[in-house]
């Protein structure tokens, strides 16, 4: 028995431009924020807006750490993103009170 | 099957991908038509380049702006493979494009500043879906260090992980001499001599054969 194809629907052509055109309505830049007052650290504060969305993690010679996050992973079905970054709140918190020592 | 090279990144090396994959699908027999949607007509002087050389298996141009869903759409009827190649910014013609597309192939290097810029285009490519739901998306590392004492690379590939919607093709193109030559006499690659691409042609072969099979 011949099985009949149902046909694709077309997408909305006008949601379609609306989708294409909605993207040379975005700024070419976003528009830098004000920057608050720099109260302490005024040099780190004002970098921030050229901080990184995303940053890569070479692990080459700390392949240990590396794996602790895996086995957490694994151990609590956390996801590794959310497991790096509350380590390093935790570390800077540290890091802040003790140094780097 | 229309597919789309694109990204949100300038100078990975998008119009050299279209351009090499298009050869070398026209050499393998198919009707192949090339769609130039980006204002700098890398394409568009790429092919005048091989018309005026009198380059075989010829290939068809046209240059669209703007909003090219229905164009592609009609130039899917008519050709084995439609190639198009977009700027590389978040613009009207590659969200257009997305929506007809059956894949898009987007084109990174090995670099932080590419990497990231997969963090906004997620939304897209989830906006893209809810028009045309079979679109594929995949990676594409290129102008990858040949020194394989480089990391970046495996860095790379890992963190592409992370967007579950790019998937990322596991043919790497490496930073090679072979593309620029090819590119100046509106040539891909494979018909440069073997001889003097030995592993860009490689690279090439490997890419349609991951992609088109």
């Amino acid at each position: 028995m011949p099985i009949a194809r149902n046909k694709k629907t077309e997408a909305d052509p006008d949601a379609i431009a609306a989708f294409g055109a909605a993207a040379d309505a975005l700024p070419p830049e976003t528009p830098e924020a004000p920057r608050p007052p720099a109260p302490v650290r005024a040099a780190r504060m004002q970098s921030a807006g050229d901080a990184p969305l995303t940053a890569l993690v070479r692990w080459r010679g700390h392949e240990a750490l590396r794996d602790r996050i895996a086995d957490y992973n694994k151990a609590t079905r956390y996801a590794n993103h959310a497991i790096m970054l509350r380590a390093m709140e935790i570390g800077m918190e540290h890091i802040e009170k003790n140094g780097m020592e | 099957m229309i597919t789309l090279v694109g990204g949100t990144k300038g100078g990975p090396g998008k119009s050299t991908v279209a351009t090499n994959i298009g050869a070398a699908l026209a050499h393998q027999g198919n009707s192949v038509i090339l769609v130039d949607a980006d204002k700098q007509r890398s394409l568009a002087k790429w092919h005048a380049r091989r018309v005026d050389a009198g380059v075989e298996p010829a290939m068809t141009l046209v240059e669209k702006r703007g909003n090219v869903h229905a164009a592609l759409r009609d130039l899917d009827k008519l050709y084995d493979h439609v190639i198009v190649d977009v700027a590389g910014d978040d613009n009207q013609e590659m969200r257009t494009a997305m929506t007809a597309a059956d894949l898009m192939i987007v084109v990174l290097r090995a670099s932080q500043f590419d990497v990231e810029t997969l963090e906004e285009f997620d939304e897209v490519i989830s906006t893209a879906r809810d028009f045309n739901p079979d679109l594929q998306v995949r990676s594409l590392l290129s102008q990858a260090p040949t020194n394989h004492n480089e990391t970046e690379t495996e860095d790379v590939s890992e963190f592409i992980v992370e967007y579950p919607q790019v998937k990322p093709l596991e043919t790497v193109l490496y930073s090679r001499k072979a593309y620029r030559d090819a590119a100046a006499p509106g040539l891909g690659v494979m018909e440069l001599p073997a001889s003097k691409a030995k592993q860009a042609r490689a690279e090439i072969q490997e890419l349609t054969a991951e992609v088109y099979g």
